[in-house]
Protein backbone atom coordinates (compact mmCIF):
# COMPACT_ATOMS: atom_id res chain seq x y z
CA UNK A 1 0.00 0.00 0.00
CA UNK A 2 2.76 2.41 0.99
CA UNK A 3 4.66 1.41 -2.13
CA UNK A 4 1.98 2.49 -4.56
CA UNK A 5 0.94 5.63 -2.76
CA UNK A 6 4.25 7.25 -2.07
CA UNK A 7 6.57 8.98 -4.48
CA UNK A 8 9.42 6.61 -5.34
CA UNK A 9 12.96 7.44 -4.33
CA UNK A 10 15.01 8.87 -7.22
CA UNK A 11 17.10 5.70 -7.64
CA UNK A 12 14.01 3.61 -8.28
CA UNK A 13 12.53 6.15 -10.64
CA UNK A 14 15.77 6.26 -12.59
CA UNK A 15 15.92 2.50 -12.97
CA UNK A 16 12.22 2.14 -13.75
CA UNK A 17 10.98 1.48 -17.27
CA UNK A 18 10.70 4.38 -19.66
CA UNK A 19 6.94 4.07 -19.73
CA UNK A 20 6.56 4.31 -15.96
CA UNK A 21 9.04 7.18 -15.86
CA UNK A 22 7.05 9.08 -18.41
CA UNK A 23 3.91 8.41 -16.44
CA UNK A 24 5.46 9.73 -13.25
CA UNK A 25 6.60 12.93 -14.90
CA UNK A 26 3.14 13.42 -16.41
CA UNK A 27 1.43 12.79 -13.08
CA UNK A 28 3.73 15.25 -11.33
CA UNK A 29 2.90 17.89 -13.95
CA UNK A 30 -0.77 17.03 -13.53
CA UNK A 31 -0.67 17.83 -9.81
CA UNK A 32 1.10 21.13 -10.39
CA UNK A 33 -1.18 22.08 -13.30
CA UNK A 34 -4.33 21.37 -11.33
CA UNK A 35 -3.02 23.50 -8.47
CA UNK A 36 -2.15 26.40 -10.77
CA UNK A 37 -5.48 26.11 -12.60
CA UNK A 38 -7.38 26.15 -9.30
CA UNK A 39 -5.57 29.30 -8.17
CA UNK A 40 -6.24 30.99 -11.53
CA UNK A 41 -9.95 30.12 -11.39
CA UNK A 42 -10.02 31.36 -7.81
CA UNK A 43 -8.41 34.66 -8.87
CA UNK A 44 -10.79 35.08 -11.83
CA UNK A 45 -13.83 34.41 -9.64
CA UNK A 46 -12.59 37.12 -7.29
CA UNK A 47 -11.87 39.57 -10.13
CA UNK A 48 -15.45 39.28 -11.33
CA UNK A 49 -16.73 39.94 -7.77
CA UNK A 50 -18.97 36.88 -7.81
CA UNK A 51 -18.68 36.78 -4.02
CA UNK A 52 -18.09 39.65 -1.64
CA UNK A 53 -14.31 39.94 -1.02
CA UNK A 54 -14.86 39.63 2.71
CA UNK A 55 -16.24 36.11 2.17
CA UNK A 56 -13.80 35.07 -0.54
CA UNK A 57 -10.52 36.97 -0.52
CA UNK A 58 -8.38 36.63 -3.63
CA UNK A 59 -5.23 34.49 -3.77
CA UNK A 60 -3.21 37.69 -3.76
CA UNK A 61 -4.77 38.95 -0.55
CA UNK A 62 -4.29 35.52 1.04
CA UNK A 63 -0.62 35.74 0.08
CA UNK A 64 -0.50 39.22 1.63
CA UNK A 65 -2.13 37.86 4.77
CA UNK A 66 0.54 35.16 4.94
CA UNK A 67 3.31 37.73 4.60
CA UNK A 68 1.68 39.89 7.24
CA UNK A 69 1.30 36.89 9.52
CA UNK A 70 4.94 35.90 9.05
CA UNK A 71 6.12 39.46 9.71
CA UNK A 72 3.90 40.54 12.58
CA UNK A 73 1.99 37.52 13.82
CA UNK A 74 -1.64 37.71 14.89
CA UNK A 75 -3.46 38.21 18.17
CA UNK A 76 -0.28 38.77 20.12
CA UNK A 77 1.90 35.86 18.96
CA UNK A 78 3.72 34.96 15.82
CA UNK A 79 2.63 32.29 13.34
CA UNK A 80 5.63 30.23 14.41
CA UNK A 81 4.47 30.31 18.02
CA UNK A 82 1.15 28.83 16.92
CA UNK A 83 2.85 26.23 14.75
CA UNK A 84 5.24 25.37 17.54
CA UNK A 85 2.62 24.99 20.24
CA UNK A 86 0.39 22.88 17.98
CA UNK A 87 3.32 20.68 16.95
CA UNK A 88 4.37 20.22 20.54
CA UNK A 89 0.86 19.17 21.55
CA UNK A 90 0.57 16.74 18.68
CA UNK A 91 4.02 15.28 19.36
CA UNK A 92 3.27 14.64 23.02
CA UNK A 93 -0.24 13.34 22.37
CA UNK A 94 0.71 11.13 19.44
CA UNK A 95 3.84 9.66 21.00
CA UNK A 96 1.80 9.05 24.15
CA UNK A 97 -0.88 7.28 22.11
CA UNK A 98 1.70 5.01 20.47
CA UNK A 99 3.51 4.31 23.73
CA UNK A 100 0.21 3.33 25.37
CA UNK A 101 -1.61 1.86 22.37
CA UNK A 102 1.01 -0.59 21.07
CA UNK A 103 1.66 -2.44 24.36
CA UNK A 104 -2.07 -2.50 25.18
CA UNK A 105 -2.80 -3.85 21.70
CA UNK A 106 -0.11 -6.51 22.07
CA UNK A 107 -1.48 -7.57 25.46
CA UNK A 108 -5.04 -7.61 24.15
CA UNK A 109 -4.03 -9.75 21.17
CA UNK A 110 -2.20 -12.24 23.37
CA UNK A 111 -4.31 -12.47 26.52
CA UNK A 112 -7.99 -13.13 26.06
CA UNK A 113 -9.10 -11.83 29.45
CA UNK A 114 -7.39 -8.49 28.79
CA UNK A 115 -9.02 -8.29 25.38
CA UNK A 116 -12.43 -8.93 26.86
CA UNK A 117 -11.87 -6.36 29.59
CA UNK A 118 -10.75 -3.52 27.35
CA UNK A 119 -12.61 -4.20 24.10
CA UNK A 120 -16.07 -2.99 25.28
CA UNK A 121 -14.60 0.39 26.21
CA UNK A 122 -12.87 0.58 22.86
CA UNK A 123 -16.07 -0.25 21.01
CA UNK A 124 -17.87 2.41 23.03
CA UNK A 125 -15.29 5.14 22.52
CA UNK A 126 -14.80 4.57 18.81
CA UNK A 127 -18.16 5.65 17.35
CA UNK A 128 -18.29 8.82 19.50
CA UNK A 129 -16.76 11.74 17.57
CA UNK A 130 -13.82 13.09 19.62
CA UNK A 131 -15.40 16.55 19.40
CA UNK A 132 -18.17 15.36 21.69
CA UNK A 133 -15.71 14.98 24.54
CA UNK A 134 -14.45 18.56 24.39
CA UNK A 135 -17.09 20.18 26.66
CA UNK A 136 -16.53 17.46 29.24
CA UNK A 137 -12.76 17.84 29.05
CA UNK A 138 -13.01 21.60 29.41
CA UNK A 139 -15.16 21.23 32.52
CA UNK A 140 -12.74 18.72 33.99
CA UNK A 141 -9.37 20.12 32.94
CA UNK A 142 -9.99 23.74 31.87
CA UNK A 143 -8.39 25.06 28.71
CA UNK A 144 -4.75 24.23 29.47
CA UNK A 145 -2.60 21.66 27.75
CA UNK A 146 -4.01 18.61 29.49
CA UNK A 147 -7.46 18.49 27.83
CA UNK A 148 -5.85 18.71 24.38
CA UNK A 149 -3.44 15.89 25.07
CA UNK A 150 -6.24 13.80 26.56
CA UNK A 151 -8.41 14.40 23.51
CA UNK A 152 -5.60 13.29 21.19
CA UNK A 153 -5.15 10.17 23.31
CA UNK A 154 -8.89 9.39 23.23
CA UNK A 155 -8.99 9.75 19.48
CA UNK A 156 -5.72 8.03 18.59
CA UNK A 157 -5.24 5.18 21.07
CA UNK A 158 -8.13 3.08 19.68
CA UNK A 159 -6.70 3.39 16.16
CA UNK A 160 -3.26 2.22 17.35
CA UNK A 161 -4.70 -0.59 19.47
CA UNK A 162 -6.88 -1.94 16.68
CA UNK A 163 -4.00 -1.81 14.18
CA UNK A 164 -1.67 -3.58 16.60
CA UNK A 165 -4.18 -6.35 17.29
CA UNK A 166 -4.80 -6.89 13.60
CA UNK A 167 -1.03 -6.97 13.02
CA UNK A 168 -0.56 -9.69 15.63
CA UNK A 169 -3.53 -11.71 14.39
CA UNK A 170 -2.33 -11.33 10.83
CA UNK A 171 1.01 -13.07 11.40
CA UNK A 172 1.28 -15.68 8.62
CA UNK A 173 0.80 -19.18 10.14
CA UNK A 174 3.82 -20.52 8.24
CA UNK A 175 6.12 -18.10 10.07
CA UNK A 176 4.80 -19.44 13.36
CA UNK A 177 5.14 -23.08 12.26
CA UNK A 178 8.72 -22.50 11.17
CA UNK A 179 9.65 -21.00 14.53
CA UNK A 180 7.86 -23.78 16.43
CA UNK A 181 9.62 -26.54 14.54
CA UNK A 182 12.96 -24.81 15.09
CA UNK A 183 12.37 -25.06 18.82
CA UNK A 184 11.37 -21.49 19.66
CA UNK A 185 9.53 -20.99 22.94
CA UNK A 186 6.28 -19.03 23.09
CA UNK A 187 8.06 -15.92 24.34
CA UNK A 188 10.73 -16.25 21.65
CA UNK A 189 8.04 -16.61 19.00
CA UNK A 190 6.40 -13.47 20.31
CA UNK A 191 9.61 -11.46 20.32
CA UNK A 192 11.25 -12.78 17.16
CA UNK A 193 8.27 -13.54 14.92
CA UNK A 194 4.99 -11.94 15.99
CA UNK A 195 6.38 -8.55 16.94
CA UNK A 196 8.25 -7.91 13.67
CA UNK A 197 5.37 -9.40 11.68
CA UNK A 198 2.94 -6.91 13.16
CA UNK A 199 5.13 -3.84 12.53
CA UNK A 200 3.77 -3.04 9.05
CA UNK A 201 0.20 -2.95 10.38
CA UNK A 202 1.30 -0.85 13.35
CA UNK A 203 2.78 1.68 10.95
CA UNK A 204 -0.42 1.77 8.92
CA UNK A 205 -2.27 2.48 12.15
CA UNK A 206 0.22 5.22 12.98
CA UNK A 207 -0.33 6.87 9.60
CA UNK A 208 -4.08 6.84 10.11
CA UNK A 209 -3.58 7.81 13.75
CA UNK A 210 -1.53 10.92 13.04
CA UNK A 211 -4.37 12.25 10.90
CA UNK A 212 -6.89 11.51 13.64
CA UNK A 213 -4.63 13.13 16.25
CA UNK A 214 -4.25 16.27 14.16
CA UNK A 215 -8.01 16.50 13.63
CA UNK A 216 -8.62 16.13 17.37
CA UNK A 217 -6.06 18.76 18.23
CA UNK A 218 -7.27 21.37 15.78
CA UNK A 219 -10.84 20.77 16.96
CA UNK A 220 -9.79 21.22 20.58
CA UNK A 221 -7.90 24.39 19.74
CA UNK A 222 -10.90 25.75 17.84
CA UNK A 223 -13.11 25.46 20.88
CA UNK A 224 -10.91 25.91 23.88
CA UNK A 225 -7.48 27.46 23.47
CA UNK A 226 -5.65 30.76 23.43
CA UNK A 227 -2.78 29.56 21.23
CA UNK A 228 -2.26 27.20 18.34
CA UNK A 229 -3.35 26.93 14.72
CA UNK A 230 -6.93 25.96 15.55
CA UNK A 231 -7.21 28.96 17.78
CA UNK A 232 -5.72 31.18 15.02
CA UNK A 233 -8.37 30.08 12.54
CA UNK A 234 -11.18 30.50 15.04
CA UNK A 235 -9.99 33.92 16.27
CA UNK A 236 -9.52 35.29 12.76
CA UNK A 237 -12.91 33.89 11.74
CA UNK A 238 -14.63 35.74 14.57
CA UNK A 239 -12.94 38.93 13.37
CA UNK A 240 -14.11 38.12 9.80
CA UNK A 241 -10.51 38.09 8.58
CA UNK A 242 -11.10 35.32 6.08
CA UNK A 243 -7.69 35.64 4.40
CA UNK A 244 -6.02 34.72 7.67
CA UNK A 245 -8.50 31.87 8.16
CA UNK A 246 -7.48 30.51 4.76
CA UNK A 247 -3.77 30.85 5.59
CA UNK A 248 -4.42 28.95 8.81
CA UNK A 249 -6.27 26.18 6.97
CA UNK A 250 -3.45 25.84 4.44
CA UNK A 251 -0.82 25.66 7.19
CA UNK A 252 -2.88 23.03 9.03
CA UNK A 253 -3.16 20.99 5.85
CA UNK A 254 0.51 21.26 4.96
CA UNK A 255 1.62 20.34 8.49
CA UNK A 256 -0.73 17.35 8.58
CA UNK A 257 0.69 16.13 5.29
CA UNK A 258 4.26 16.69 6.49
CA UNK A 259 3.61 14.60 9.59
CA UNK A 260 2.38 11.70 7.52
CA UNK A 261 5.44 11.96 5.29
CA UNK A 262 7.63 11.89 8.38
CA UNK A 263 6.01 8.65 9.51
CA UNK A 264 6.49 7.18 6.04
CA UNK A 265 10.20 7.96 6.13
CA UNK A 266 10.41 6.35 9.54
CA UNK A 267 8.39 3.39 8.27
CA UNK A 268 10.69 2.82 5.33
CA UNK A 269 13.64 2.60 7.70
CA UNK A 270 12.00 0.29 10.22
CA UNK A 271 10.05 -2.01 7.88
CA UNK A 272 11.92 -1.99 4.58
CA UNK A 273 10.33 -5.34 3.73
CA UNK A 274 6.85 -3.83 3.63
CA UNK A 275 5.02 -4.79 0.45
CA UNK A 276 7.45 -7.66 -0.15
CA UNK A 277 5.43 -10.23 1.81
CA UNK B 1 14.94 -41.71 16.05
CA UNK B 2 12.39 -44.24 14.83
CA UNK B 3 8.92 -43.03 13.84
CA UNK B 4 5.79 -45.19 14.08
CA UNK B 5 2.64 -44.03 12.38
CA UNK B 6 -0.19 -46.27 13.60
CA UNK B 7 -3.62 -46.32 11.92
CA UNK B 8 -3.63 -42.57 11.59
CA UNK B 9 -6.61 -40.71 10.16
CA UNK B 10 -7.20 -37.01 9.78
CA UNK B 11 -10.43 -35.15 9.05
CA UNK B 12 -10.99 -31.52 8.21
CA UNK B 13 -14.62 -31.06 9.13
CA UNK B 14 -16.58 -33.55 7.03
CA UNK B 15 -13.59 -34.08 4.72
CA UNK B 16 -11.72 -37.33 5.39
CA UNK B 17 -8.23 -36.43 4.19
CA UNK B 18 -6.27 -39.38 5.60
CA UNK B 19 -7.58 -42.81 6.48
CA UNK B 20 -5.79 -45.58 8.32
CA UNK B 21 -2.21 -44.71 7.43
CA UNK B 22 0.39 -46.95 9.04
CA UNK B 23 4.09 -46.58 8.44
CA UNK B 24 7.17 -47.56 10.41
CA UNK B 25 10.35 -45.63 9.78
CA UNK B 26 13.43 -47.17 11.40
CA UNK B 27 16.12 -45.04 12.95
CA UNK B 28 18.39 -43.53 10.34
CA UNK B 29 16.39 -44.54 7.29
CA UNK B 30 15.38 -42.36 4.41
CA UNK B 31 11.75 -42.74 3.40
CA UNK B 32 10.33 -40.92 0.40
CA UNK B 33 6.61 -40.32 -0.16
CA UNK B 34 5.00 -39.95 -3.57
CA UNK B 35 1.41 -39.04 -4.24
CA UNK B 36 -0.94 -36.96 -6.34
CA UNK B 37 -1.50 -33.33 -5.40
CA UNK B 38 -4.03 -33.01 -2.59
CA UNK B 39 -3.79 -36.61 -1.39
CA UNK B 40 -2.71 -35.56 2.11
CA UNK B 41 1.10 -35.69 2.07
CA UNK B 42 1.55 -32.34 3.76
CA UNK B 43 -1.19 -33.21 6.24
CA UNK B 44 0.71 -36.35 7.22
CA UNK B 45 4.03 -34.54 7.51
CA UNK B 46 2.51 -31.78 9.66
CA UNK B 47 1.28 -34.39 12.12
CA UNK B 48 4.73 -35.97 12.38
CA UNK B 49 6.11 -32.46 12.89
CA UNK B 50 3.64 -32.05 15.78
CA UNK B 51 1.92 -29.05 14.20
CA UNK B 52 -1.43 -30.81 14.17
CA UNK B 53 -2.84 -33.90 15.83
CA UNK B 54 -4.33 -37.00 14.21
CA UNK B 55 -8.11 -37.42 14.35
CA UNK B 56 -7.60 -41.17 14.76
CA UNK B 57 -4.63 -43.38 15.57
CA UNK B 58 -1.32 -42.19 16.95
CA UNK B 59 2.21 -41.29 15.98
CA UNK B 60 5.13 -42.40 18.12
CA UNK B 61 8.56 -40.87 18.05
CA UNK B 62 11.19 -42.96 19.79
CA UNK B 63 8.30 -44.88 21.38
CA UNK B 64 6.56 -41.80 22.77
CA UNK B 65 3.45 -40.12 21.35
CA UNK B 66 4.17 -36.81 19.64
CA UNK B 67 2.85 -33.97 21.79
CA UNK B 68 3.98 -31.02 19.70
CA UNK B 69 6.81 -29.66 17.61
CA UNK B 70 10.31 -30.14 18.94
CA UNK B 71 13.84 -29.24 17.92
CA UNK B 72 14.59 -32.97 17.42
CA UNK B 73 12.47 -32.78 14.26
CA UNK B 74 13.24 -30.08 11.78
CA UNK B 75 10.90 -29.31 8.90
CA UNK B 76 11.55 -27.94 5.45
CA UNK B 77 8.17 -26.66 4.33
CA UNK B 78 6.75 -26.52 0.84
CA UNK B 79 7.15 -22.72 0.89
CA UNK B 80 10.37 -21.10 2.15
CA UNK B 81 8.71 -19.20 5.03
CA UNK B 82 11.72 -16.93 5.60
CA UNK B 83 11.65 -13.91 7.89
CA UNK B 84 11.81 -10.79 5.71
CA UNK B 85 13.29 -8.62 8.47
CA UNK B 86 16.32 -10.91 8.84
CA UNK B 87 19.30 -11.18 6.52
CA UNK B 88 20.01 -14.47 4.78
CA UNK B 89 22.65 -15.33 7.38
CA UNK B 90 20.36 -14.53 10.31
CA UNK B 91 17.58 -16.57 8.73
CA UNK B 92 19.91 -19.57 8.50
CA UNK B 93 21.00 -19.05 12.11
CA UNK B 94 17.43 -18.59 13.39
CA UNK B 95 17.09 -22.06 14.95
CA UNK B 96 20.53 -21.90 16.53
CA UNK B 97 19.68 -18.52 18.01
CA UNK B 98 16.48 -19.94 19.51
CA UNK B 99 18.51 -22.76 21.01
CA UNK B 100 21.12 -20.45 22.53
CA UNK B 101 21.49 -16.84 21.52
CA UNK B 102 25.01 -16.58 22.93
CA UNK B 103 26.57 -19.62 21.32
CA UNK B 104 25.66 -19.53 17.67
CA UNK B 105 28.15 -21.65 15.77
CA UNK B 106 28.81 -19.18 13.00
CA UNK B 107 31.41 -21.34 11.22
CA UNK B 108 28.76 -24.01 10.76
CA UNK B 109 26.27 -21.44 9.54
CA UNK B 110 28.75 -20.11 7.00
CA UNK B 111 29.66 -23.62 5.88
CA UNK B 112 26.04 -24.51 5.13
CA UNK B 113 25.59 -21.20 3.32
CA UNK B 114 28.61 -22.01 1.17
CA UNK B 115 27.42 -25.54 0.39
CA UNK B 116 24.03 -24.17 -0.67
CA UNK B 117 25.78 -21.86 -3.10
CA UNK B 118 24.59 -18.77 -1.30
CA UNK B 119 27.94 -17.22 -0.48
CA UNK B 120 28.06 -13.52 -1.25
CA UNK B 121 24.38 -13.08 -0.40
CA UNK B 122 24.74 -13.32 3.39
CA UNK B 123 23.48 -9.80 4.05
CA UNK B 124 20.65 -9.91 1.52
CA UNK B 125 17.04 -9.91 2.66
CA UNK B 126 14.75 -12.73 1.48
CA UNK B 127 12.84 -10.47 -0.91
CA UNK B 128 16.11 -9.72 -2.68
CA UNK B 129 16.58 -13.43 -3.51
CA UNK B 130 15.09 -15.57 -6.26
CA UNK B 131 12.51 -18.24 -5.41
CA UNK B 132 15.04 -21.05 -5.72
CA UNK B 133 17.53 -19.21 -3.54
CA UNK B 134 14.87 -18.65 -0.91
CA UNK B 135 14.13 -22.37 -0.86
CA UNK B 136 17.85 -23.10 -0.41
CA UNK B 137 17.95 -20.70 2.53
CA UNK B 138 15.04 -22.60 4.08
CA UNK B 139 16.96 -25.82 3.51
CA UNK B 140 20.12 -24.38 5.06
CA UNK B 141 18.13 -23.16 8.05
CA UNK B 142 16.93 -26.72 8.69
CA UNK B 143 20.17 -28.57 7.96
CA UNK B 144 22.32 -26.33 10.15
CA UNK B 145 20.39 -27.74 13.12
CA UNK B 146 21.79 -31.23 12.35
CA UNK B 147 18.51 -32.77 13.52
CA UNK B 148 17.88 -36.43 14.33
CA UNK B 149 14.71 -36.32 12.25
CA UNK B 150 14.36 -34.35 9.05
CA UNK B 151 10.89 -33.79 7.57
CA UNK B 152 10.96 -32.41 4.05
CA UNK B 153 7.94 -31.32 2.01
CA UNK B 154 8.88 -31.13 -1.69
CA UNK B 155 11.98 -29.12 -0.79
CA UNK B 156 13.48 -29.18 -4.27
CA UNK B 157 10.31 -28.63 -6.31
CA UNK B 158 11.11 -24.97 -6.98
CA UNK B 159 14.71 -25.54 -8.11
CA UNK B 160 16.16 -25.84 -11.60
CA UNK B 161 17.46 -29.26 -12.68
CA UNK B 162 21.13 -28.48 -12.05
CA UNK B 163 20.62 -26.98 -8.61
CA UNK B 164 18.24 -29.77 -7.68
CA UNK B 165 20.91 -32.26 -8.64
CA UNK B 166 23.48 -30.56 -6.41
CA UNK B 167 21.05 -30.33 -3.55
CA UNK B 168 20.14 -34.00 -3.80
CA UNK B 169 23.80 -34.99 -3.73
CA UNK B 170 24.48 -32.68 -0.82
CA UNK B 171 21.50 -34.01 1.10
CA UNK B 172 22.65 -37.61 0.61
CA UNK B 173 26.19 -36.81 1.74
CA UNK B 174 24.94 -34.98 4.79
CA UNK B 175 22.46 -37.72 5.60
CA UNK B 176 25.16 -40.37 5.50
CA UNK B 177 27.16 -38.21 7.89
CA UNK B 178 24.49 -37.30 10.46
CA UNK B 179 22.42 -40.50 10.09
CA UNK B 180 19.12 -38.69 10.48
CA UNK B 181 15.74 -40.28 10.01
CA UNK B 182 14.25 -38.64 6.94
CA UNK B 183 10.66 -38.35 5.72
CA UNK B 184 10.87 -36.78 2.29
CA UNK B 185 7.82 -35.80 0.21
CA UNK B 186 8.21 -35.34 -3.52
CA UNK B 187 6.23 -35.66 -6.72
CA UNK B 188 9.36 -36.60 -8.69
CA UNK B 189 9.49 -40.40 -9.03
CA UNK B 190 13.20 -40.48 -9.97
CA UNK B 191 14.04 -38.36 -6.96
CA UNK B 192 12.00 -40.59 -4.66
CA UNK B 193 13.81 -43.73 -5.82
CA UNK B 194 17.29 -42.25 -5.98
CA UNK B 195 17.16 -40.78 -2.49
CA UNK B 196 15.08 -43.27 -0.54
CA UNK B 197 15.71 -46.52 1.26
CA UNK B 198 12.01 -47.02 0.91
CA UNK B 199 9.42 -45.48 -1.36
CA UNK B 200 5.86 -44.97 -0.20
CA UNK B 201 3.14 -44.17 -2.72
CA UNK B 202 -0.08 -42.62 -1.47
CA UNK B 203 -3.51 -42.74 -3.04
CA UNK B 204 -6.13 -40.02 -2.76
CA UNK B 205 -9.63 -39.56 -1.36
CA UNK B 206 -9.14 -40.58 1.31
CA UNK B 207 -5.36 -40.47 1.45
CA UNK B 208 -3.85 -43.84 2.28
CA UNK B 209 -0.74 -45.85 1.50
CA UNK B 210 -1.11 -47.96 -1.62
CA UNK B 211 2.48 -49.09 -2.15
CA UNK B 212 5.47 -49.46 0.14
CA UNK B 213 8.66 -50.78 -1.44
CA UNK B 214 12.26 -50.87 -0.36
CA UNK B 215 14.67 -49.59 -2.98
CA UNK B 216 17.00 -52.38 -4.13
CA UNK B 217 19.92 -50.07 -4.87
CA UNK B 218 23.22 -49.92 -3.00
CA UNK B 219 24.65 -46.92 -1.22
CA UNK B 220 26.21 -44.55 -1.90
CA UNK B 221 23.79 -43.76 -4.69
CA UNK B 222 25.04 -42.77 -8.11
CA UNK B 223 22.97 -41.02 -10.75
CA UNK B 224 23.69 -43.78 -13.28
CA UNK B 225 21.68 -46.11 -11.08
CA UNK B 226 18.55 -44.69 -12.65
CA UNK B 227 19.44 -46.84 -15.67
CA UNK B 228 19.49 -50.10 -13.70
CA UNK B 229 16.66 -52.60 -14.22
CA UNK B 230 15.79 -52.56 -10.51
CA UNK B 231 15.29 -48.79 -10.67
CA UNK B 232 13.20 -48.98 -13.81
CA UNK B 233 11.11 -51.77 -12.33
CA UNK B 234 10.24 -49.75 -9.27
CA UNK B 235 9.61 -46.67 -11.34
CA UNK B 236 7.19 -48.61 -13.52
CA UNK B 237 5.25 -49.78 -10.45
CA UNK B 238 5.01 -46.26 -9.04
CA UNK B 239 4.03 -44.78 -12.39
CA UNK B 240 1.34 -47.39 -12.79
CA UNK B 241 -0.25 -46.43 -9.46
CA UNK B 242 0.12 -42.68 -9.88
CA UNK B 243 -1.38 -42.77 -13.35
CA UNK B 244 -4.39 -44.55 -11.78
N1 LIG C 1 -6.35 -26.71 7.23
C1 LIG C 1 -7.13 -27.37 6.34
N2 LIG C 1 -8.46 -27.21 6.38
C2 LIG C 1 -9.26 -27.86 5.50
N3 LIG C 1 -8.82 -28.67 4.55
C3 LIG C 1 -7.49 -28.90 4.47
C4 LIG C 1 -6.57 -28.24 5.35
N4 LIG C 1 -5.32 -28.63 5.03
C5 LIG C 1 -5.45 -29.47 4.01
N5 LIG C 1 -6.75 -29.64 3.66
C6 LIG C 1 -7.25 -30.51 2.59
O1 LIG C 1 -6.63 -31.76 2.73
C7 LIG C 1 -6.30 -32.28 1.47
C8 LIG C 1 -4.83 -32.67 1.45
O2 LIG C 1 -4.02 -31.52 1.60
P1 LIG C 1 -2.45 -31.60 1.64
O3 LIG C 1 -1.93 -30.23 1.74
O4 LIG C 1 -2.05 -32.56 2.69
O5 LIG C 1 -2.14 -32.22 0.20
P2 LIG C 1 -0.71 -32.60 -0.47
O6 LIG C 1 -0.74 -34.06 -0.70
O7 LIG C 1 0.39 -32.06 0.35
O8 LIG C 1 -0.81 -31.86 -1.86
P3 LIG C 1 0.36 -31.12 -2.70
O9 LIG C 1 1.13 -32.18 -3.38
O10 LIG C 1 -0.42 -30.29 -3.69
O11 LIG C 1 1.15 -30.29 -1.76
C9 LIG C 1 -6.67 -31.25 0.43
O12 LIG C 1 -7.87 -31.65 -0.15
C10 LIG C 1 -6.87 -29.98 1.23
O13 LIG C 1 -7.90 -29.23 0.66
MG1 LIG D 1 1.75 -30.53 0.09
Amino acid sequence: MAETESAPPPAVAASGSLASRGWRITSRYATVSVLIAAVIVWQVVCDFHLFPPIALPSPVSVLNALILLLAHGYGGHSLFDDIWISSLRIAIGFVGAVVIGVPVGLLMARIDIIFRTIDPFLQFIRPVPPLAYIPLLVVWFGIGELPKIVLILIGTIPVIIIGTISGVKGTPPLRLSVARTLGASESQIFRHVILPSSLPEIFTAMRIGIGVAWTCLVAAELIAADQGLGWLVQYAGQALQVAIVIVGIIVIGVLGYAMELLIRVFERRVVPWRGHG
Amino acid sequence: MPIRIEHVGRDFGPLRVLDDVSLAIEDGTFVTVLGASGCGKTTLLNMVAGLSAPSRGRILLDGKPIAGPGPDRVVVFQQPGLYPWLTLRDNVAFGLRMRSARHIEWPRVDEVIAVMGLRGFESHRPYELSGGMQQRVALARALVMQPRVLLMDEPFAALDAQTRHNMQRFLLELWEKIQATVLFITHDIDEAILLGDRVVVMGARPGRIVLEQSVPLSRPRQWEMSLEPAFIDLKRQALHILAG
